[in-house]
């Protein structure tokens, strides 16, 4: 019975160390949040997103609720996070949205630009011919 | 169907530019104050057709619409095509300032074929259609076989480029011929005024 006990609390300490990483992203950007508990949130740690090859793609710190943000911009990767003590967690993330680049982006911009333009152009020709 | 900058001779260059003036000028004189909503609406148009890509084979092709553009513009159409490459060219480095001249001139001159064929007289259903097919057709043909001859024209090492862009453009050719005789038959019942509207 004593040994049960002790395998108890033995487990159950290890089970309230656990550090949980949850991630999600809409394409543009991967949202991380990491915690021990629902109540207690990794706070200030590091996390890393890995590309391919195990490459560094981001570096960054969690804030106080244990979230952390950063662009999205591979489709698999993996991300580690390490709180102090040495408590450390790392899960792969496939993610099944497409990438929406920041170019992709611009590009809408500049199409709307342009038709503002060919708008503005049009409308000096018309003060021109009146 | 845009050449890029440090491609042409500089006498292609001069004399694209030149002749692109001249027809702009001609067109700027004959624009009428009323039509000048119709032309900036056709010269967005033809700058938003260009990022309508068709995959063929590993690379694309995009819509041009200048056969639907001469129909309704007519010389008019050198000015609209003009601005959007202008803007194309300075906003997403299709083609580029260097090139206007003569990418005006190998998109815009084509597109007066559609207005011709625009203005043949047909009673007949089936050859009205056949007509609308020929007017996004033909000045498309026409394009892509003045770029080929454009780029022909500055030396030997451009003549297999030249045959792989009339090639690759093949396809928009039938795929704007089916969408200019959709798009004029749908203009000619939902809003036929459109298509009187420049004479």
């Amino acid at each position: 019975m004593k040994y049960l006990i002790v395998l108890l609390l033995f487990f159950s300490s290890v089970y309230a160390h656990k550090l949980y990483i949850i991630a999600d992203d809409n394409g543009k950007t991967l949202h991380i949040k990491s915690y021990f508990t629902k109540s207690s949130f990794c706070q200030e740690c590091k996390v890393e997103i890995f590309g391919n090859n195990d490459k560094v793609l981001f570096e960054g710190k969690t804030d106080k609720k244990g979230n952390a943000s950063f662009p999205f911009t591979m489709k698999n990767i993996d991300i580690e996070v390490t709180a102090s003590m040495g408590h450390k967690n790392r899960i792969s993330y496939e993610s099944e949205n497409e990438i929406v680049s920041i170019e992709q982006n611009e590009s809408y911009k500049k199409i709307l630009l342009a038709l503002g333009i060919i708008a503005f152009i049009f409308f000096i020709l018309k003060l021109i011919k009146k | 169907m845009h050449i890029s900058e440090g491609i042409l001779k500089p006498e292609i260059l001069i004399g694209g530019t030149i002749v692109s003036i001249a027809i702009g000028s001609y067109a700027l004189k004959k624009l009428k104050n009323e039509e000048i909503p119709l032309v900036a609406v056709f010269s967005a148009l033809f700058f938003l057709a260009s990022f309508i890509h068709i995959p063929v084979g590993p690379a694309s092709v995009h819509l041009i619409l200048n056969g639907i553009i001469g129909a309704i513009l007519g010389v008019r159409a050198f000015i609209a095509i003009g601005i959007a490459l202008l803007l194309q060219g300075l906003l997403f480095g299709y083609g580029g300032v260097s090139t206007l001249g003569i990418n005006t001139f190998n998109l815009a001159l084509p597109a007066l074929i559609g207005y011709a064929i625009f203005s043949l007289h047909v009673n007949n259903n089936l050859i009205k259609k056949i007509k609308y097919f020929f007017i996004g057709f033909l000045p498309v043909t026409t394009s892509a076989l003045m770029l080929s001859i454009t780029l022909a024209c500055n030396g030997e090492s451009l003549i297999p480029a030249a045959k792989i862009a009339f090639i690759a453009n093949m396809p928009v050719m039938f795929i704007e011929g089916f969408i200019t005789m959709f798009a004029l038959l749908f203009l000619e019942k939902v809003y036929p005024k459109i298509l009187n509207e420049i004479k």
